[in-house]
């Protein structure tokens, strides 16, 4: 009896998570294929016909592709130099750097277009300050709302995934190499271009298609940077949805973009089982070298410094202008959050979006966890082939872009017996879809490293199978739990693509906050911007630090 | 004139010296075997000469020519790296041929030399082959064809024969000494084995921290060591101090000894060497020969060896001394009392 208790619990392990996605994931996508079908509620394939044959939906194709393969080129040659000096030099606060160029990686994506408003915007400090050195009658950059801006924050976002990837595979290359051409007359330039490059190839083409694919999905910095006259196709799919409301339109340009980060992701696969070349990895007293030369010093120097610079401008120039009013440095724009005053683009103090997103991340971390920790436990049973077709269905939503999660929620969960419109559950419902995939992939690691004799011995002492899960499993685990916590939390705060869909206007979070004051004229919509931008960054940035600290001494499947 | 000189070559790393006050130089047509324990300072060495680390201080003159600030890649120099750094992604053929592509050679030409080189290291047909499926032996063949094609003035190996196994070791190092020999190519090599600087090179220089201990014919070097340290690195370790007689011979807490040969002053303090398979056993006074010496002792440890014993002998002074005596008489058991003889030749002063 008591093994049959054990498979039925095993049974509901499994199912649970399954539902989850068969109803808030597949389904929402079932409805989305079935309106770009049948956008007059019938089979036709008019709108399809449509995205590829009007020039204005070619146009939104093309800009999305090219500003995607600008961006990644841009991206890879600015951050190898950047990977070289990691990979090859040892120098005092090396770590600390190395952290610091996640950082960015980590912030939400209004909070970038926030911060890069802040520096290069129309009055931004780099404008302001340039005007005032050289006392110009006009500011010099006209940055925003032109693609530069988008290709300056693409390349900020991605820096960090290129330095890490191709980083840490240049570490692995020997350095005797490249003296080993020197030595048959092959200079700097040519060793590199006949030796380091090919050899680094398989790393670049993966950091490039990672990058290729994150801008090509690229959402909140077109929207907020590129203004009217930029659209990816996510962009593309909230306008239609939103203010032309569309549908059917929204669902075929969702189609396409499923299918194509699905094309690129299965290629990225491909490459990396195709491209893997045999290297004798060297160690890491060979491969890398302390700062010494006049040349290492003035090379490291300024890399060290591109880096700071570049992830550091952003952010200061945010904290800086959410501090600068008309009357000097105040705190009057973080003032300002707590007040309701008429103009305001609300019908609420802001603050309440700073509640309102505790709130919500609070019921994410709760769901998130639930359903992460039972698919750890699912695929941590060693089952052979379900767990390889279980595993991939379950990071699904992750691969899948949130603003294609939000389409699908408000046009899939708006009719009884689902009828979640009004419901205050959807956003975290929403969040809880991206975010318990960071849970399951922080657990399963710890779940598996759990000997199996251990547990035997647990239930052979007499303990049913939910109390060798708590004497034995849990225990283990909590680390992990606490880091998954920690991934659905923020992961909620700076939610922003699905929250835009599926948020109430009365109820807005954070970053909805943010892109409506961004939105708006005036220099104290922009101050409190910038001010809740700020709060959102240091939030940000400390679970960052938490995680950082906790990742010290153990390896998640990141 | 010598073809390569190095002259006062200093580099610290880490504020630790590694070469330290370093000269050598290498004549035309030379092997020249750098011997030293690890950390020494022989790669480090090997490197500066290749351009690829700069020294702190000193010159290197090639053919009479300053070429300390010349990049490694305009020297013209071979060098065959430790575990041969042989491109993976790139052929045996393209391997071979990244020199000569360096050197913009023409197409028909580049093949000609790689068919000759392949010929030469014995690789014949071995062209299209991926560097990854080969043995370890082919690749130092492979590193050697590579460093050679491009017809080097002076070719440096680093190690070349450090991870190879035993009988193929000694095989290559018969192969690369014909070859080296064969081309009348200047090379230099690093090693911390004595067998490969011993088997390869025609001088040997012996280095410790950065400085040379000893420049010589190997047969110079393992006969007449000029130290304690080179005697000790090449494993001879019958060291006994002593003080220089006036007639020449030397008093040893074992007894006099008859040097071969001194130029020493009377009353210096000296160190002796005893050559461990220059004694001879004996079982009464009457068969010592004039100018031998006769040492008494204990056995404490004795070793078969096949052709030889080799004997731990506790001396009466408390030194223990080894030596190896032929196999066909069998010298008395552990712990027995023993009787040697030892001849004049086998008695080396050193500093």
């Amino acid at each position: 009896m008591g093994y049959e208790l054990l498979k039925r619990f095993r049974v509901l392990i499994a199912v649970t998570p399954l539902v989850f996605l068969g109803i808030f994931y597949f389904y929402p996508l079932i409805r989305i294929f079935a309106l770009s079908f049948t956008p007059e509620g019938m089979w036709g394939m008019g709108e399809i016909r449509k995205l590829f044959t009007t020039a204005y939906y070619l146009q939104i194709l093309w800009f999305t592709t090219w500003q995607a393969a600008v961006s990644t080129v841009l991206t890879i040659v600015l951050a190898l130099p950047g990977a070289y000096i990691f990979a090859r030099y040892r120098f005092p606060g090396k770590g600390l750097l190395q952290s610091l160029t996640t950082v960015p990686f980590v912030l939400p994506s209004v909070v970038v277009a926030a911060a890069f408003h802040a520096l290069l915007g129309e009055h931004g400090i780099a404008n302001d300050w340039l005007v005032k050195t050289f006392r110009l009658a006009t500011p010099p950059f006209h940055l925003e709302h032109t693609v530069w801006l988008i290709l300056i924050a693409h390349v900020y976002y991605n820096y960090s995934v290129v330095v890490r990837i191709v980083g840490g595979f240049w570490s692995r290359l020997e350095p005797r190499l490249t003296e080993a051409a020197h030595m048959l007359g092959a200079s700097t330039l040519k060793a590199f271009f006949r030796i380091t490059l090919p050899l680094l190839w398989p790393s670049l083409l993966a950091s490039g298609l990672l990058v290729f694919i994150f801008c090509f999905s690229s959402f909140g910095t077109v929207l907020i940077l590129g203004g009217p006259r930029f659209a990816t196709i996510e962009v593309e799919i909230y306008r239609q949805a939103v203010n032309i409301f569309n549908l059917p339109m929204a669902g075929v340009l969702s189609l396409f973009q499923i299918l194509c980060t699905f094309a690129f992701m299965w290629v990225y696969t491909w490459l990396q089982r195709k491209t893997t070349v045999p290297l004798t990895p060297g160690s890491r007293t060979l491969t890398q070298r302390r700062v010494i030369t006049l040349q290492d010093r003035l090379f490291v120097g300024a890399n060290v410094g591109l880096i700071l610079i570049l992830l550091g401008a952003p952010l200061f120039a945010l904290v800086f202008r959410s501090f600068s009013t008309e009357e000097g440095f105040s705190f009057a724009f973080y003032r300002a959050l707590f007040e309701n005053p008429s103009e305001s683009v609300f019908f609420v103090p802001p603050i309440e979006a700073i509640f309102n997103s505790v709130g919500f991340a609070c019921a994410t971390l709760v769901m998130a966890l639930v359903l992460g920790l039972l698919a750890a436990q699912t695929l941590a049973t060693p089952k052979g082939r379900l767990t390889s077709i279980l595993d991939p269905l379950f990071m699904l939503p992750l691969a899948t872009s949130p603003v294609i999660l939000g389409f699908g929620f408000i046009i899939a969960l708006d009719t009884p017996p689902l009828n979640l419109r009004t419901s205050l559950m959807l956003v975290p419902l929403a969040h809880t879809l991206v975010a318990y995939a960071f849970v399951l992939r922080s657990a399963l690691p710890a779940l598996r490293s759990i000997p199996r004799g251990l547990r035997d011995a647990a239930a052979l002492l007499g303990a049913s199978p939910l109390m060798v899960w708590r004497k034995v499993d849990l225990p283990i685990v909590t680390r992990a739990i606490v880091v998954g916590a920690v991934f659905a939390f923020t992961v909620s705060l700076g939610e922003f693509g699905a929250t835009v869909f599926v948020a109430r206007p009365q109820t807005p979070t954070i970053p909805l906050a943010i892109y409506r004051f961004l939105g708006q004229p005036g220099a104290i919509n922009y101050g409190q911007a910038m001010a809740m931008s700020t709060i959102l960054m240091v939030v940000m940035v400390v679970g960052f630090i938490f995680l950082e600290k906790l990742r010290i001494g153990e390896r998640g499947e990141f | 004139m010598a073809l390569l000189e190095i002259s006062h070559v200093f580099k610290t790393y880490d504020h630790e010296p590694t070469i330290e006050d370093l000269s050598l130089s290498v004549a035309q047509g030379e092997i020249l075997g750098v011997l030293g324990p690890s950390g020494s300072g022989k790669t480090t060495l090997l490197r500066i000469i290749a351009g690829l680390e700069r020294a702190d201080a000193g010159k290197i003159f090639f053919d009479g020519k300053d070429i300390t600030s010349i990049p490694s890649y305009r020297r013209h120099f071979g060098m065959m790296f430790q575990e041969y750094a042989l491109f993976p992604h790139e052929d045996v053929f393209e391997n071979v041929a990244f020199g000569l592509r360096m050197q913009k050679m023409a197409m028909p030409q580049i093949r000609m030399r790689i068919e000759e080189m392949l010929v030469l290291v014995g690789l014949t047909g071995f062209g299209s082959r991926n560097v990854a499926e080969l043995s370890g032996g082919e690749r130092q063949r492979v590193a050697l064809a590579r460093s050679l094609a491009p017809y080097p003035r002076l070719l440096m190996l680093d190690e070349p024969f450090g991870s190879l196994d035993r009988p193929l070791r000694e095989q290559l190092m018969t192969d690369v000494r014909r070859i080296l020999k064969g081309l009348q190519i200047t090379s230099l090599f690093v090693t911390h084995d004595q067998t490969e600087a011993l088997a390869v090179a025609d001088v040997i220089a012996v280095t410790q921290k950065g400085r040379i201990e000893q420049v010589d014919r190997p047969e110079v070097i393992h006969r007449h060591p000029a130290n304690a340290f080179v005697a000790s690195f090449l494993g001879l370790n019958n060291l006994l101090s002593g003080t220089l007689l006036p007639d020449g011979r030397v008093e040893t807490p074992i007894g006099i000894l008859n040097p071969e040969l001194t130029d020493k002053r009377s009353g210096e303090a000296v160190t002796v060497l005893v050559r461990p398979e220059a004694a001879r056993l004996i079982t009464d006074e009457c068969e010592v020969d004039a100018g031998e010496t006769v040492l008494c002792g204990m056995v404490v440890d004795r070793l078969f060896r096949g052709v030889l014993y080799r004997l731990e002998i506790d001396t009466r002074s408390g030194q223990t001394l080894v030596f190896d005596l032929p196999g066909e008489t069998p010298p008395p058991q552990n712990g027995e009392r023993i009787r040697l003889a030892i001849r004049p030749s086998a008695v080396v002063l050193i500093a």
